[in-house]
């Protein structure tokens, strides 16, 4: 079984609102992000997968199972971790987390030995006895994402996984799920507002706009190299610098934050560039070719999407 | 640098609990990112600033005059608070118009006003919906909307893309950006740091209700003596160029990357490490694909000096 | 040995699938009630009546003990012990307690705190679910109602020393708290799932009993019609009980209505329940 999930012409409507309209899909195994602007279909998609809604048309197949058919037994190799603030209360986190591990299915006290490790290991070991009614917001980002592991599931749908998190907390979430990605068979599915969380952990995205897909592609596609543009930043007196650059054509444009790019000429190279900031007495610190931003990148696809 | 805001002394504490202590800060116009982890005291900050918190001890004053019980000030200032507060009864463009009429503007400019507004957040289209019915990024859009309305010559925004789609995202960063530009002031605090980075170089980080740091990030790096900087340098002979490095003592270690394409160096004393960089490459001739240094940003900022 | 491998690490279990997907639920449930503050004193309320009927059916027995004569000798037959034992007020009232105090927060407390995705994420299906939180109240309401009654009997049989008795009392000691607690445990479920608030259900639920009461009480009153006890919670319980055990109906109306009545609260509120937890499973 190649993909790890398939859709064939998939729709689903809220009363009179269509959702998802004749969506296909095919994603094989890896990390994905699930990109798009609200209304686009992204939260209906997610339900559809977990069985939550059922396609009012279409076909699909999740690891080789059928979906809406086999649900239960999908539901068995798929970890949740929802956006919102959810919780069952007046439980500590490894009775919770083992609680919800027992409910898929797993015995007793293997659902117990478990929760102490998937607590261990997203980092509340010190708060697992804890009522998590106590727990602040990062906390309950972690728990969410221990319970979604507790059964050790083959595809993970993480949805917000950073939201309402400070700065240390979400770097710490993203190591932890750049982890989990490493593992083999290990496949996630991460529904974000943010792109730099998804450019940090996924390699391909899927973009969904107006109950849509719109583009289902690797990142470094997405982000077109500028041919021949290069990205710089200079400490010292630039004037000469661009001065003699621009004496062998080459054109200089200056973005914000004292970032530069320069477009060089089909007869100029890089190596090029640093003769002449050596030559000039200036240092280069910062030099890259030039690539389109996935913001950027996002908003042409949603663009052209919408026919623009 | 003529300040705009001025702290002298400032703390607020809720009986035990603390707030902030003895901060004392000026802020100029454009814009200030505002960072910290959770409960360091930046909301407090920032209710004091717009005038929602009495301070303790100490003073906040804009524009020299104090803020608390100073409505005229509240003029020139636009809040965003965190939290949730509208009626939701009511239509979006009810609420607005209140706000406006609530400005002191009269009928026909609150009109306008309000209309420019929702136009500027997207919201003009929904503007006659309940406000109960609008998702959680429309309603942070809309609070958006009602600190803009009057155009104040300070905007402090608490944590303004919350919830926020990846297009609206791109365009209130964008807006922000204007904002600045055009010469008002903009206290933006936010835990999503890659945002902060692209719209100014100026923080203030808020930890254990103090000031951790403030000033141009970069600035703020190069002070960190404890962490030197890295150097990261992608190139077809990493081993040459370390070769001819490893004698300067400037250079405190390297490494090779996984893939042996790169070469990683830290130093104290970028200053004598880029010049020797530069004409090290522009007389060895080696091809250089990009130069970067991995942890000259805000994220290495905030962990070096909070972190674990 | 070599070393244990850092990060992530799968689980080298199996999932089992099975017919009693709903049993956690209930077991965790009926940890977390017996765990409540205030559920000794409510429990030891509920037993209560139990052994006063046990003391009186031991007096029974020994006819030379006066005390508790009174109540022995009301209780002439087996059929009245029975009967008054289970429609006695005062366990009728600290049921209504026991459905509010284990039952109230079932549903309410997910709806509140969101819990859905976490359950539905799992391999339940929403008979599961509802099953798991029914049986919790049921098995509260029945340890105070069929246990205590199948203990009565077999204290009785083991006092009088005779192991006769009618199968149709039997049937009736069986049946009776049966449909009884399924009616109350179906009603409960399904006002908790109406809202998310718990102290709102908790007082709908003691309204019902108690409005119901005074509500029928009034209508006899004005009306002179019996007929009106079937709006009340402890009549309809009361005549059930008349008509189960063959004796004399409390009230004058037919008392095969008041088997009726709870079947058809029952049902209503299974349906309410069915229809609602569609709609919390697909919003999750």
């Amino acid at each position: 079984m190649n993909e790890m999930i398939k859709l064939e012409n998939i729709s689903f409507s809220y009363g009179a609102v269509e959702a998802i309209r004749n969506v296909s899909l095919a994603l094989p195994a890896g990390i994905f992000g699930l990109l798009g602007p609200n209304g686009a279909g992204k939260t209906t998609l997610m339900k559809l997968l977990l069985g939550f809604l059922v396609p009012a048309a279409g076909r699909g197949e999740i690891m080789g199972q059928a979906l809406a058919v086999k649900q239960k037994s999908l539901r068995r190799s798929i970890g949740y971790m929802p956006e919102s603030d959810c919780l069952i209360p007046g439980m500590d986190a490894v009775s919770l987390t083992a609680y919800l591990g027992e409910l898929s299915g797993m015995p007793r006290q293997e659902a117990m030995k478990r929760a102490h490790d998937v607590l261990y290991y997203v980092g509340l070991e010190e708060s697992r006895y804890r009522l998590v009614d106590t727990y602040s917001t990062g906390m309950k980002q972690r728990l969410k994402l221990a319970q979604a592991l507790v059964h050790d599931p083959r595809l993970l749908l993480l949805d917000e996984p950073t939201s309402g998190m400070d700065p240390v907390g979400r770097k710490e979430m993203l190591e932890l799920i750049r982890d989990i990605a490493k593992k083999e068979s290990m496949n996630i599915i991460i529904s974000s507002h943010l792109l730099p969380d998804i450019e940090s952990t996924c390699g391909q995205v899927v973009i969904m706009n107006k109950g849509q897909v719109v583009a289902e592609e690797s990142i470094a596609g997405l982000k077109k190299d500028n041919f021949n543009v290069y990205e710089i930043k200079v400490v010292g007196d630039p004037a000469p610098f661009f001065a003699e650059l621009r004496s062998r054509h080459c054109r200089i444009e200056e973005k914000d934050q004292a970032l530069f790019h320069i477009l060089l000429p089909g007869d100029v190279t890089p190596a090029t560039l640093f003769r002449v900031a050596h030559k000039t007495g200036v240092q280069i610190r910062h030099f890259r070719q030039s690539r389109t931003s996935l913001e950027d990148a996002f908003m042409d696809v949603i663009r052209e999407a919408d026919g623009h | 640098m003529t300040a705009v805001l001025k702290a002298e002394k400032l703390s607020k504490w809720y009986g035990n609990i603390l707030g902030i202590s003895d901060i004392n800060l000026e802020i100029a116009s454009g814009i200030t990112g505002l960072l910290g982890p959770n409960g360091a005291g930046k909301s407090t900050f920032l209710k004091i600033a717009a005038g929602q918190l009495k301070p303790k001890l100490g003073s906040l004053t804009l524009f020299g005059q104090p803020v608390f019980g100073n409505p005229d000030i509240f003029r020139r200032i636009g809040f965003c608070p965190e939290h949730d507060s509208a009626y939701s009864e009511m239509s979006g463009w009810q609420f607005i118009l209140l706000l406006a009429r609530l400005h002191g503007f009269d009928r026909r400019e609150a009109g306008e006003r309000s209309e420019k507004a929702l136009l500027t957040v997207g919201l003009l289209e929904s503007k006659d919906r309940q406000i109960k019915g609008y998702s959680f990024g429309m309603r942070q859009r809309l609070r958006l909307a009602s600190s803009i309305l009057h155009e104040p010559e300070i905007l402090m925004l608490d944590e303004p893309l919350r919830g926020v789609d990846p297009l609206w995202r791109i365009k209130i960063m964008q807006l922000i950006k204007d904002y600045g530009k055009q010469g008002r002031t903009v206290i933006v605090s936010s835990h999503i740091l890659p945002e902060i980075e692209a719209m100014t170089s100026e923080i203030v980080l808020i930890h254990q209700g103090k000031i951790f740091a403030k000033g141009d990030i970069h600035r703020i790096r190069g002070l960190i003596d404890s962490h030197p900087h890295q150097v990261s340098i992608r190139c077809q002979e990493p081993r040459r160029l370390a070769q001819e490095l490893i004698d300067c003592d400037f250079v405190l270690s390297m490494d090779f990357g996984l893939d042996g394409r790169s070469l990683t160096v830290k130093t104290n004393q970028r200053d004598l490490f880029f010049t020797a960089l530069i004409r090290l490459i522009a007389e060895s001739g080696v091809e250089i694909e990009e130069i970067t240094s991995p942890d000259d940003n805000l994220q290495a900022v905030f962990d070096y000096l909070i972190g674990k | 040995m070599d070393i244990r491998e850092k990060g992530y690490r799968h689980w080298e279990g199996e999932l089992k699938s099975s017919h009693l997907n709903w049993l956690p639920i209930a077991l965790n449930g009926v940890k977390t009630v017996f765990k409540k503050k205030y559920a000794k004193l409510i429990f030891s309320l509920s037993a209560s009546t139990f052994f006063i009927f046990l003391a009186a059916v031991y007096v029974s027995t020994k006819p030379e003990l006066k005390i508790l004569s009174e109540l022995v000798r009301l209780l002439k037959s087996d059929a009245e012990l029975f009967k008054t034992f289970y429609a006695n007020g005062f366990l009728i009232f600290m049921l209504v307690i026991l459905s509010i105090f284990s039952g109230a927060d079932l549903i309410s407390a997910d709806l509140k705190f969101k819990a859905f995705p976490l359950y539905f994420a799992r391999p339940l299906s929403r008979g599961d679910y509802l099953t798991g939180k029914f049986a919790i109240v049921l098995f509260y309401l029945l340890s105070f109602t069929l246990m205590p009654g199948i203990l009565l009997l077999l204290f009785k049989m083991l006092f009088t020393g005779s192991l006769t008795v009618s199968p149709l009392l039997l049937l009736a000691i069986l049946v009776f708290p049966v449909i009884e607690c399924v009616c109350l445990a179906s009603l409960t479920l399904a006002l908790s799932i109406l809202s998310p608030n718990t102290k709102f259900i908790q007082i709908a639920i003691f309204l019902v009993y108690m409005f119901s009461n005074n509500l029928a009480q009034i209508l006899k009153a004005i009306f002179k019609s019996d007929y009106f006890f079937l709006v009340s919670l402890s009549g309809n319980i009361r005549q059930l009980g008349c008509f189960l055990f063959g004796v004399q109906p409390a009230y004058a109306f037919p008392a095969w209505l008041s088997l009726l009545l709870p079947l058809v609260i029952s049902g209503l509120s299974f349906w309410l329940l069915v229809w609602r937890i569609r709609k919390a499973e697909a919003g999750a």
